[in-house]
């Protein structure tokens, strides 16, 4: 009851927020102009294969497309290059139907060819294509070395995927931003400069890259979707969040992301600016050293559960952009498990819990803080602090500590810290990228030792049976509730700011954002 | 005078070489994997060891440097482990930035610096030497992290005079030549070109200046003031020379030395403010470039540009101190 109050709430202010922005989009839509979108980095590079960076897909999402996207602010899937796809009972062959007529940004034809050309480039390491870094996407994120068999051309316009092993979550992936078609004859052309002349078939043909400053996109033409309004696109770089936010309120640029959220709070007063949310699809948590004491006693991690005021902490230092998170995944994804309740805040509970486990008289420990700010713990420090006060009220006596951010990666993975606070922002909205990613394996600062989860995560990973996974996370989230592995804390809605005649903007939960729909009302 | 040019460019190297082995060092001593922060939350051992291996930084630590250091030699200072892009390229389009705004920054303070200072000297005590010293104390308190935001709010958000952020507006088209906006500008007959990019240094050099305004403002007070006490000037004036006289062709070119001095070493200052003045006005140079490779662990971008300041602030000192001869005939170097 209690979630699909909260589900309600959140989908109609969701759905009031961008009705409000797409409504005129029927009526009145503005053309021309440029749209100046201002961001806190520069691209690594524009071959999305090779990166993992938001920056970079922030500006490749305008130049390319993927064979699969996703749908308007969901995670549902919709057709993009390949028009439609069937699937062998098995699992095991994927066969997409291409769409036709469709041209590179150089004149050269979109067909199988390309679409091969570009998955042997991923995962071949003897292909002469398979350059230009680390093709981590391919390998670490959508795991595919272990599923792609291989990728064949059936004719001009269709491509079939064999598969060694079912993946449940192979589709969502195709959508994931590293996943497009590049012209094969442009990168062929001079592969060591590729990654700064990106071409692709997307809304936006690229025009120039000043590194520090900004990328320039300009509208194209001859695109087979929905053709952009804006002539030119200007992705500009101001690394710091108060000197962007200045630039949004001088008029220097249209829109930006990477919002204090005290300066979003401020934008929601001012109405020369509107503030927009991505849905959530984040999560903030902290996680136990559950290999030694105390923290290896799960009575224990329940007393943290319990001793944490989650609702007060979030109201607090999300000021609106966030909400208390009962479980692992956001409550939109596959397998989330209504039937839980959560952890209520109870002090007395927690020191009962303490007192059972054989800590009559509290616990003293370490508890690591993130040194950086991340989407999900916009200021890890005020965290920290919100967190040791609960906690010394339970008699859980914390001493806060932090260090570098590599250092402190390393250390989680080890894990070198008892309690350490950490988060994790979803790929393809797939549950498995939360729940294999966080349990699928010991190490890599997972320490919770459950064979049944784990068994239940892989069956769930290599299913295509979508109620049959479902189920199967549903019970691994009842798992996570008794055993508190990792406690969650929040979900949060990262705020994006424009100026109000920008219209037609989409926020999305992974943040890969097209900004084709994008026009400007003024 | 050649001579000595010689030799001390020929004394620079050992600085240099160890510049780099202190900086080659400290980096390393700084805990962190590079490996780790380039692939993040979502690093594999695997992938751990392979991208350890081909950064080379799973090799000793001396033949790391060997190897960094027989680059150095062929002019090649390597690759951005965060880009796998050559430093020289990056370096390239954002070194002009740098200097650019450093270069204007320093003009700013010197000559404000050192006309207010000579004014305060000369008329101590009075309300120009009061103004003065508030200036320069407020220059060196106030944060320029500080000062830039409220730059922009005023002069930008507030007023709409001036732009907040980059070094040119961003629908400006420009293909660079030498990479300094002002000289292409110049070179092309561009004088829109020359226009925006003036505009858009103002606020940026403004707060980088302060620091550096206030240092040379009260150097060059305290050495008019020294000056002005010396036998010479009474001399001078008991000769019947002008007030005026007096100051600027006796007062000031004694007092110089060791304003020439200051300024040169605020070089260094200036190189390393940039860091803060570029992050809050969005300057696309090298300051926040290095910031964030340091964060990134990305050794080769630091090396790098440690080297080439370094480079730049033994230059610099090298030219002040061919300045002294010109000034001080008694100063010759054999």
């Amino acid at each position: 009851m209690k979630r699909r109050q909260s589900l309600g709430l959140g989908t109609a202010a969701l759905l009031a927020a961008q009705l409000a922005n797409r409504i005129p989009v029927a009526f009145a839509r503005g053309e021309g102009g440029t749209f100046v979108f201002g961001t806190a980095g520069d691209p690594v590079k524009l071959d999305p294969a090779v990166v993992t960076d938001g920056q970079s897909f922030k500006t490749c999402d305008q130049v390319y497309d993927t064979l699969i996207a996703f749908d308007g602010s969901t995670t549902e899937l919709k057709p993009a290059l390949a028009r439609s796809w069937d699937v062998s009972a098995d699992g095991l062959t994927y066969t997409m139907k291409l769409r036709q007529g469709v041209r590179f940004h150089d004149g050269t034809a979109f067909d199988a060819m390309a679409v091969k050309w570009n998955f042997d480039r991923w995962s071949d390491d003897k292909n002469p294509n398979h350059v230009g870094g680390d093709f981590e996407y391919y390998t670490d994120v959508a795991g595919w070395p272990d599923v792609i068999k291989s990728v064949d051309v059936v004719d001009d316009y269709t491509v079939k995927f064999s598969l060694k092993i079912p993946q449940g979550p192979f589709l969502l992936n195709m959508a994931l931003p590293s996943f497009v078609i590049i012209s094969p004859a442009s990168f062929e052309l001079d592969r060591e400069n590729a990654f700064k002349n990106p071409v692709g078939t997307g809304p936006f043909k690229f025009v120039e890259w000043v590194p520090g400053d900004k990328v320039v996109l300009e509208k194209f033409a001859n695109y087979w979707g929905e053709e952009a309004s804006v002539d030119q696109v200007i992705i500009r770089t101001i690394p710091d969040n108060a000197a962007r936010f200045l630039a949004l309120k001088a008029g220097s640029i249209d829109m930006m992301d990477g919002v204090n959220t005290d300066d979003a709070v401020a934008a929601r007063k001012d109405r020369s600016l509107s503030v927009l949310v991505r849905p959530p699809l984040n999560i903030a948590y902290l996680n136990f050293n559950q290999n030694e004491k105390p923290f290896n006693d799960v009575r224990v991690r329940q007393a943290v559960a319990y001793a944490i005021n989650r609702p007060g902490i979030v109201e607090a230092l999300y000021k609106g952009f966030g909400k208390v998170a009962t479980q692992m995944i956001p409550d939109n994804l596959l397998g989330y498990n209504s039937e839980l309740k959560g952890y209520s805040y109870n002090v007395e509970q927690a020191k009962k819990l303490l007192a059972e486990a054989g800590y009559p008289n509290g616990i003293s420990t370490e508890f690591w803080y993130m040194p950086v700010s991340r989407p999900y713990f916009p200021n890890p420090k005020q965290f920290a602090e919100a967190f040791a006060a609960d906690l010394g009220k339970a008699g859980i006596k914390v001493e806060l500590k932090s260090k570098d951010w590599g250092a402190y990666l390393a250390d989680a993975r080890v894990p070198k810290f008892p309690i350490w606070m950490l988060g994790w922002t979803g790929d393809n909205g797939d549950t498995d990228n939360f729940l294999f990613t966080f349990f699928g394996s010991v190490g890599s600062g997972n320490t919770w030792k459950n064979d049944d989860a784990r068994k239940l995560l892989a069956k769930a990973q290599a299913s295509v049976d979508m109620t049959e996974r479902d189920t199967l996370y549903q019970q691994v989230n009842a798992m996570i509730e008794k055993e508190v592995p990792r406690l969650p804390i929040a979900h949060t809605n990262v705020p994006l700011v424009a100026r109000a005649y920008v219209k037609g903007y989409l926020p999305h939960p992974t943040g890969s954002e097209h900004f084709n729909m994008v026009w400007l009302d003024k | 005078m050649l001579r000595y040019t010689i030799r001390r460019l020929i004394e620079t190297v050992p600085v240099l070489v160890g510049v780099s082995v202190v900086v080659f060092m400290f980096l390393r001593l700084i805990p962190g994997d590079p490996a780790l922060t380039l692939l993040g939350e979502r690093a594999t051992e695997a992938n751990l060891a392979r991208v350890r291996e081909q950064l080379g930084i799973d090799q000793p630590i001396y033949i790391q440097y060997w190897r960094y250091m027989r680059g150095v030699m062929q002019f090649d200072v390597g690759k951005s482990i965060r880009s796998n892009r050559p430093i020289a390229d990056e370096a390239r389009g954002r070194f002009p930035a740098t200097i650019e705004l450093a270069t204007t920054a320093l003009v700013l303070a010197t000559a404000v610096g050192v006309t207010g200072g000579i004014i305060a000297g000369v008329g101590r005590g009075t309300f120009a030497d009061h103004v003065a010293r508030v200036v320069s104390l407020g220059g060196v308190s106030i944060p320029i992290f500080w000062l830039g935001l409220v730059l922009i709010w005023v002069f930008a958000v507030e007023l709409g005079w001036l732009p907040a952020d980059g070094r040119l507006s961003a629908s400006m088209k420009y293909s660079p030549r030498t990479g300094f906006v002002l000289i292409d500008g110049l070179i092309a007959a561009r004088y829109d070109l020359v226009r925006d990019a003036l505009w858009h240094l103002v606020l940026p050099a403004v707060a980088l200046s302060t620091v550096p305004m206030a240092v040379i403002m009260r150097m060059t007070r305290s050495a008019m003031l020294e000056v002005l006490r010396a036998d010479y000037i009474r001399t001078a004036r008991a000769k019947g020379l002008s007030e005026r006289i007096v100051t600027a062709r006796h007062a000031v070119k004694n007092a110089a030395l060791p304003v020439v001095t200051t300024i040169g070493l605020q070089v260094g200052f200036l190189l390393s403010g940039a860091i803060l003045t570029e992050t809050i006005f969005s300057w696309p140079g090298i300051g926040r470039w290095v910031f964030d490779s340091i964060l990134l662990r990305d050794y080769p971008v630091v090396q790098g540009m440690t080297l080439m300041v370094a480079t730049i602030f033994v230059t610099v000192n090298l030219v002040v101190d061919l300045i002294y001869a010109a000034l001080d005939p008694r100063i010759s170097y054999q």
